[in-house]
C-alpha cells in the first residue's frame, strides 16, 4: 500500500468535498456558538445542533453577519471544504439569517445578493428618461385598471406618444415567463423611448413573481430604461430595484414618464413674452440710435423755419426803417418846399413887393441904370401888373 | 430622425421635440444679442413661428395605442375569439 503525506491526504479529502454537488450549494441551520469576528472583518462561529456541530466561517463581505449571536437560531447559506492548513472540516458562509424565515425569503436574499454582486442594481447603470419621449412600452395586463389608469394618465399629460402595450399576466405561475416574453417583444420594437413595467398592489404570493431572477434579468437587457410601478408604496421587489426608476403607483410612472402639457404651454408662453422683450428692446436700442442720428443731422443743417422767421424780422424791420426814412426825408421835402416857396416871385409878390420889367424884352430892373426917363416899364404885383412910364430921375 | 433638424426654415415637418429645442435656441441667440436688426426681426419671427407650432401640436395631439405580440396576448385574442364565437351560436 502507498504511504501518503499529511497533504495528500487532505488534499484528496478536499477536492472530494467541493466536488459534490450537494455540499457545493446549501443552507444548513443550527444554534450559533463561539462567535468571534477578526479585525479584517471576518466572522468565525460554529453551528450545532442537538448533538453535533460544524466550524463556520465567513468571509467579508459577510451578509447578515452583524444580526449574529451567541445562542442565536440561524440559517446559513454556504459550501462545505477541509481548510487543509488546520484540517478542519468547515462551512464557508456566504450568507446567514435569523432562523424563522421562510426559505422563500432566504432564497430571495440570497438572489438580491447574487445579482448585486453582478451589478444589476448599480446606480451608475441606472439611465435616464427621455425628456420627449414618442413610443412608450407598457408590459402590464390588458385587463384590469392598471392598464386604463396609465392611458388616462398620458392621455391628460401628454397625448403625443404611442402606447405600445405588451400583455402578460402579472401573477401566478405563468406571469415571470410572460413578463420575460415581454420585454422580449418591446426590445424587437427597437425605438420605445420608455418602458413602464406596473402592476397593482397585492399580497407578497401575487407580487412574487416580480422577485424572480428571470425577470429581473429581462428587466436589465431593456433597451429603453425601465419604470417599475409594482404593488403599492411600500413593496420592494427585486424589479425594483433592476428597473432604472422606481414609481410609487402606475399612475406615478406614467407620469414620470412623460412630461406635462400644460407647463409646457406655459413656457412656451414664456418664451413667447421672452421674444417680444427682447425686439422690443433691440427696436429701442435702434430708434435711441435713429434718434440719435436725426439730432446730429439736425445739428449741421440750416434751419430753415429760424432763417425763415429771421428773413421775415428783417423785411419787417427794413420796412419799418423804409418808412422812417421816407419821413424824414418828407418831412426835409416839405421844408424845402416851404422855402422854395418862400423864395419864389410869387411868394415875394405875395408878401407885397413889386417886380419891374421893361415892356420891350421884359428884362427885370433891379437898378436904376437900367432906365430913362420915358422908358415903358410893367409893375407887376401879386394880382396882376400895371402898365407904367418912367419919370425923369430926379437927381 | 437627426436630418430634419438641420433643414432650414422646414417647419412643418418637426417633431415637438424639435421644434421645442428649436425654439429655446431662438430665444437664446436673440437674448445674447449682438444682432443685426434684421437678423433679430429673423430671429422674433422663427421664434414666434415656432411657438405656435408647439402649441398646436401639443393641443392637437391625439394618443395612440397600438398592442405587441406576446404569447399570452395571442391566448387571451383567442380565447375571446372563441368566446365571441360561442356567445353567436
Amino acid at each position: 500500500m502507498p504511504v501518503y503525506s499529511v497533504s495528500q491526504v487532505t488534499r484528496y479529502l478536499r477536492d472530494i468535498l467541493e466536488a459534490d454537488a450537494l455540499l457545493g450549494d446549501l443552507w444548513v441551520r443550527g444554534e450559533v456558538s463561539n462567535l468571534s469576528h477578526s479585525v479584517a472583518g471576518h466572522y468565525y462561529f460554529t453551528l450545532k445542533d442537538a448533538t453535533n456541530q460544524i466550524r463556520c466561517v465567513m468571509f467579508r463581505p459577510a451578509y447578515g453577519g452583524e444580526n449574529l449571536t451567541d445562542g442565536g437560531a440561524f440559517a446559513a447559506h454556504g459550501r462545505v471544504s477541509l481548510y487543509e492548513v488546520r484540517g478542519d472540516l468547515q462551512l464557508y458562509v456566504d450568507l446567514v439569517q435569523p432562523e424563522g424565515v421562510g426559505e422563500r425569503h432566504l432564497e430571495l436574499e440570497r438572489l438580491k445578493v447574487k445579482l448585486e454582486a453582478e451589478g444589476l442594481f448599480q446606480v451608475s447603470r441606472k439611465r435616464p428618461l427621455p425628456e420627449f419621449p414618442k413610443r412608450i412600452g407598457v408590459a402590464t395586463s390588458p385587463t384590469g385598471s392598471v392598464w386604463h389608469d396609465i392611458q388616462n394618465v398620458i392621455q391628460r399629460r401628454f397625448p403625443l406618444v404611442e402606447l405600445a402595450l405588451a400583455p402578460t399576466p402579472v401573477q401566478g405561475d405563468s406571469a415571470a415567463a410572460g413578463i420575460v416574453d415581454a420585454f422580449e417583444a418591446m426590445n424587437r420594437e427597437d425605438d420605445l423611448d420608455v418602458v413602464i413595467l406596473a402592476r397593482g398592489g397585492g399580497s407578497l404570493e401575487e407580487l412574487w413573481p416580480f422577485n424572480e431572477e428571470a425577470v429581473a434579468r429581462a428587466i436589465y437587457s431593456s433597451q429603453a430604461p425601465v419604470v417599475s410601478a409594482v404593488g403599492h408604496e411600500t413593496d420592494f421587489t427585486i424589479a425594483d430595484m433592476v428597473a432604472d426608476f422606481r414609481a410609487p403607483t402606475p399612475s406615478a410612472a406614467a407620469e414620470l414618464a412623460v412630461p406635462d402639457s400644460d407647463e409646457l404651454q406655459e413656457r412656451i408662453l414664456f418664451h413667447r413674452r421672452n421674444l417680444f422683450q427682447q425686439i422690443s428692446g433691440e427696436l429701442a436700442a435702434r430708434s435711441q440710435d435713429l434718434d440719435q442720428a436725426v439730432w446730429r443731422i439736425k445739428r449741421n443743417t440750416p434751419d430753415v423755419p429760424s432763417w425763415r422767421q429771421r428773413v421775415d424780422d428783417l423785411s419787417h424791420a427794413y420796412g419799418r426803417a423804409l418808412e422812417s426814412y421816407m419821413a424824414v426825408k418828407g418831412e426835409r421835402i416839405k421844408a424845402l418846399e416851404s422855402r422854395l416857396a418862400s423864395l419864389s416871385p410869387d411868394g415875394v409878390l405875395a408878401r407885397g413887393y413889386a417886380v419891374v420889367q421893361r415892356r420891350d424884352n421884359s428884362a427885370l430892373v433891379t437898378s436904376v441904370s437900367q432906365v430913362t426917363s420915358g422908358d415903358d416899364i410893367e409893375i407887376r404885383v401879386k394880382d396882376g401888373s400895371i402898365p407904367a412910364r418912367t419919370l425923369s430921375n430926379n437927381p | 430622425m437627426s436630418n430634419a433638424k438641420n433643414k432650414p426654415g422646414n417647419n412643418d415637418e418637426l417633431s415637438f421635440e424639435q421644434a421645442y429645442s428649436r425654439l429655446e435656441e431662438t430665444v437664446n441667440a436673440l437674448e445674447e444679442g449682438g444682432l443685426s436688426l434684421a437678423e433679430a426681426t429673423r430671429l422674433f419671427e422663427d421664434g414666434m413661428r415656432l411657438a405656435r407650432l408647439c402649441g398646436e401640436l401639443l393641443s392637437s395631439a391625439e394618443m395612440k395605442i397600438t398592442r405587441l405580440q406576446t404569447a399570452f396576448g395571442e391566448q387571451m385574442r383567442l380565447l375571446t375569439e372563441e368566446k365571441e364565437e360561442s356567445a353567436e351560436d
